[in-house]
């Protein structure tokens, strides 16, 4: 599988699995609203990759993959500590931000 | 690129259309029309299913707004469309080849110039249908004429040539599916990971009936079970959620295999075909393909 349409895929089903309890860990409306912005745009990136091949052999994407590989061992890192739901939420937007960067590299 | 691709088969097809009849074709050939009739129907079956998916994804991203708010908007579902618009596209691709190989077969058992003629007419016909097809966004101009042409080409005799059209055809077909099958192959698995994600919401939510889990205890004896929701207990969730878990992974299985047997079973055509092409002889087993797996998976979605 293309590491791009992979890495964005598996954010996109990470994000998918734990969308209930991240959402239930949210204390406010505005909390709930930044990982849904978040959830969506993730969903995005990976339906508009679906559309192109990758092109893999561009150094410049083998980057972004390379960090949304990290980005996404540090989400799945705080799986566990929904307690500090801002920092969730942060890194969350770190990550899908690389996958958006990631998704306009493609096609 | 999916759709350079796509266009690439198209602009290839006709030309395999155009030229695929040959007359009086040998054992060899026939045998081979008769696995591109059987891999064609797959690889329709396949795409269908696939469209099927793409169909419940857009089901099940309004099931997650309902349930859990998640915006939903036109791009979205645009975005679902193109795919589901993607699809349909190599659906009909795999139809016009479907015909193609039953008109091709109709001619290998053709006897009298008479039959033959009426065939290939039949085939020219069938391929002004492909050019009606959803998805087909250009006609080459050589598909207008197509009846005639072949009307012409089963006269005559050139079983090689005829071979040698087909096998840039289903190199192509073969190239595209090996190229998309990453794509495919996630599309299936998101659409069954979203649809786990919302099971097991229902399951915690309590809203989801055990009957089913219950059944096998009580329909020996022809009772069915009436659980309020209020009395569903914990470890019947947690049965719940295990059979949500080990069909999602089942159905996953099945998808790679279908998906790695239709993947084989056009590489194992195009091998054939260039044979056919450049030997004059086809390396075919004597029985057409089972595509099992194809067909496991197709009936598990339904």
């Amino acid at each position: 599988m293309g590491s791009s349409l992979q890495a964005l895929e598996k954010q996109y089903m990470f994000l998918t699995q734990n969308l209930s309890s991240v959402l239930d860990a949210c204390t406010t409306q505005e909390e709930k609203d930044a990982v849904m912005k978040q959830y969506v745009t993730a969903r995005r990136n990976y339906w508009n990759s679906i559309h192109k091949i990758f092109h893999d052999d561009d150094p410049a994407i083998a980057s972004l993959v390379k960090q949304m590989g990290v980005e996404q061992k540090q989400i799945e890192s705080y799986k566990n500590k929904l307690n500090d739901i801002a920092k969730v939420i942060d890194i969350i937007t770190d990550a899908v931000t690389v996958g958006t960067a990631l998704a306009a590299k493609v096609g | 690129m999916w759709r350079v691709r796509y266009q690439a088969v198209k602009i290839v097809l006709p030309v395999l259309l155009i030229s695929a009849v040959s007359c009086r074709p040998s054992e060899d050939a026939r045998i081979a029309a008769t696995h591109m009739a059987t891999t064609a129907k797959d690889l329709d079956s396949y795409y269908s299913a696939l469209e099927s998916v793409v169909d419940d994804q857009a089901k099940l991203e309004r099931l997650q707004k309902a349930l859990l708010g998640v915006p939903l908007d036109p791009q979205d579902l645009s975005q679902l469309q193109s795919i589901h618009a993607e699809m349909e596209k190599r659906v009909a691709t795999a139809k016009a080849l479907a015909k193609l190989a039953d008109s091709f077969i109709e001619l290998t058992g053709s006897k009298a110039p008479a039959d033959v003629s009426q065939a290939a007419a039949s085939l020219g016909a069938k391929l002004s249908d492909i050019q009606q097809l959803p998805g087909a966004s250009y006609a080459p101009e050589a598909l207008q004429s197509a009846g005639k042409i072949l009307t012409q080409f089963a006269l005559q005799h050139d079983e090689r040539k005829m071979a040698e059209s087909i096998d840039p055809t289903m190199a192509a077909l073969s190239q595209m599916f090996t190229q998309e099958k990453p794509a495919y192959d996630s599309m299936n698995t998101t659409y069954i990971g979203l649809a786990q994600s919302l099971a097991l919401e229902l399951v915690k939510r309590n809203q989801v009936d055990p009957e089913n889990l219950l059944a096998p205890a009580l329909k020996p004896f022809g009772l069915t079970s009436h659980v309020p929701p209020q009395q569903v207990t914990q470890q019947l969730q947690e049965y719940a959620r295990e059979q949500i878990q080990s069909e999602g992974k089942q159905e996953l299985a099945a998808y790679a295999k279908a998906s790695a047997e239709m993947d084989d079973a056009l590489k194992e055509l195009s091998t054939e075909i260039h044979q056919l092409a450049t030997t004059g002889h086809s390396p075919a087993k004597k029985t057409a393909l089972k595509l099992s797996a194809v067909e496991l998976w197709t009936k598990q979605l339904q």
